[in-house]
């Protein structure tokens, strides 16, 4: 909820739902309306970047040097992909529930 | 100036002085002079409109979007099923906010299979986000063609417009029609207001995109506000269209013998024609009868409806169209709607009429005000049908 107050109120968007602003769509939080996101784990990661290409949403975070950081999860849809192609055992990403309060 | 015209040849005329930039239709009856007239207008150079021959009343739509969201206007016509099969696209249109002009000559839908004329086309269509102006005769429908775009281009509003009017009983009824000359015309409607155009390429737009539950409710509630500023927007380009013509259409409504009216009959398009007449007879006779008018649908006029039914006793909701399961037709749902909003409780009851175009005179309407506040009056009751 509290990352819903930062978007604008209805009569500040424009009319008809228009996008203004090209190339914006990584502004686009897509995953913020799913209960589940793809929690990522440090320890196991061999760090093979597999995961990166098959995400849709560009949700895989990944440093100037191409170490995975993390996973954004306002970005992920808890589609699986990544699990998927993840090649460790035990997985180095898996899927959680969100907490109340950050849906 | 005369002219002697029916209801679709003075939609026509009124389209060629408005000289629109796109007109894609597919044509279908009652309606198919408009595009078959202006077709002709576009072959004898009359006209600078890109003239469309779609496949489909979807594609005509479609066509029509793109027209609109491009930054030109765009018109089509249509009626019962052509108007059904843009159904889906209709909420486009209107979520994207274009305002487009859509000419629909009201004809029944299928199944039984009828050509004839009654609202169950737009009414089908009432929650799609279109205002929603019906006209009672060639007169009203080549007037109010030429506000629709004033209407929808307004920057407060921003919405597409339907102009309805009854198949044959308006579509077809050649009449006097007054009708401005084409430079008055044309000024008073001027040039297309645009909005974001798709065609701007230095201020890039995007039209129609994917949003999540975190947007789309803001969205609606934008349209919905566009919606209610129609009201005072349909008011000032009446009140300006009565200046330049004489017509003065700054109400949503229309009323006869309303201000001590007892029984009122509250009706839609061309079969206000006979409550008039029916009106003017008992009045004659010293009954307390009255007629409210209802022009603009959507957005529906509230409070000018239970202003002026505020003194009434009885009322009659005439719905020309099948109530389908609910309390009432569209109408009485939405006069009954008004009326319990503002604290209002009268008897109101419901007639459907005209299903099919099934004939419905001053005798009829006469039968209305006799049956309203009888004992075997019925929430709903059907006007002229064979038991």
């Amino acid at each position: 909820m509290s990352k819903e107050k930062k978007l604008p109120g209805w009569k500040d968007i424009p009319i008809g739902g228009v996008i203004l602003n090209p190339g914006s769509s990584r502004e686009y939080n897509t995953g913020n309306w799913v209960r589940e996101t793809c929690k990522w784990n440090k320890e196991s990661c061999i760090n093979c970047n597999l995961c990166w290409p098959v995400c849709p949403e560009g949700a895989i975070l990944v440093d100037k040097e191409g170490n995975m950081i993390g996973v954004d999860e306002a970005k992920c849809t808890a589609c699986g992909l990544c699990i998927t192609a993840c090649p460790t055992n035990p997985k180095s990403l898996k899927l959680e529930s969100k907490k109340l309060e950050e849906i | 100036m005369q002219k002697i015209l029916n209801g679709n040849e003075a939609v026509a005329l009124a389209l060629k002085q408005i000289n629109p930039d796109v007109f894609a239709a597919y044509p279908i009856t009652p309606s198919t002079h408009i595009p078959e007239v202006f077709s002709s207008y576009v072959a004898n150079g009359l006209v600078d409109t890109e003239f469309v021959p779609v496949e489909s009343e979807h594609s005509a739509m479609s066509a029509c979007i793109g027209a609109a969201a491009s930054g030109v206007r765009a018109v089509t016509a249509t009626a019962s099923q052509g108007l059904a099969y843009m159904h889906e696209v209709l909420w486009n249109a209107s979520g994207m906010r274009l305002p487009i002009l859509l000419a629909n000559a009201n004809r029944a839908l299928s199944a039984p299979l009828s050509i004839h004329g009654d609202h169950s086309d737009s009414m089908s269509q009432r929650d799609t986000g279109w205002i929603q102006l019906y006209a009672d005769s060639p007169q009203e429908a080549y007037d109010l063609t030429l506000q629709a775009y004033l209407i929808g281009e307004n920057a407060k509003v921003r919405l597409p417009v339907m102009v309805c009017f009854d198949g044959f009983e308006t579509s077809h009824l050649s009449t006097n029609v007054e009708v401005l000359e084409d430079k008055v015309a044309k000024d008073f409607v001027g040039e297309v207001k645009t909005l974001n155009p798709l065609l701007d390429l230095e201020n890039p737009a995007t039209y129609g995109s994917y949003t999540n539950p975190d947007w789309f409710f803001e969205i609606r509630r934008s349209q919905h506000e566009g919606m209610q500023n129609a009201e005072a927007v349909i008011a000032k380009v009446g009140k300006d269209f009565g200046k330049l013509s004489g017509r003065d259409y700054s109400e949503p409504i229309e009323t006869l013998e309303i201000e001590d009216a007892e029984s009122v009959i509250v009706i839609i398009g061309a079969s206000s024609g006979s409550v008039r007449e029916a009106v003017e007879k008992l009045r004659s006779e010293g009954k307390k009868v009255g007629m409210l008018r209802v022009r603009s649908f959507r957005p529906f006029p509230a409070d000018a409806v239970e202003n002026a039914l505020k003194k009434a006793k009885k009322v009659a909701v005439c719905d020309k169209t099948m109530p389908a399961g609910g309390v009432g037709g569209p109408l009485f749902e939405e006069t009954s709607s008004a009326l319990i909003a503002n604290n209002l409780h009268l008897e109101v009851k419901n007639f459907i009429y005209g299903i099919g175009q099934r004939q419905f005179s001053p005798t009829h309407a006469e039968e209305i005000f006799a049956k309203l506040g009888e004992k075997d009056c019925e929430r709903i009751n059907f006007v002229n049908l064979r038991e």
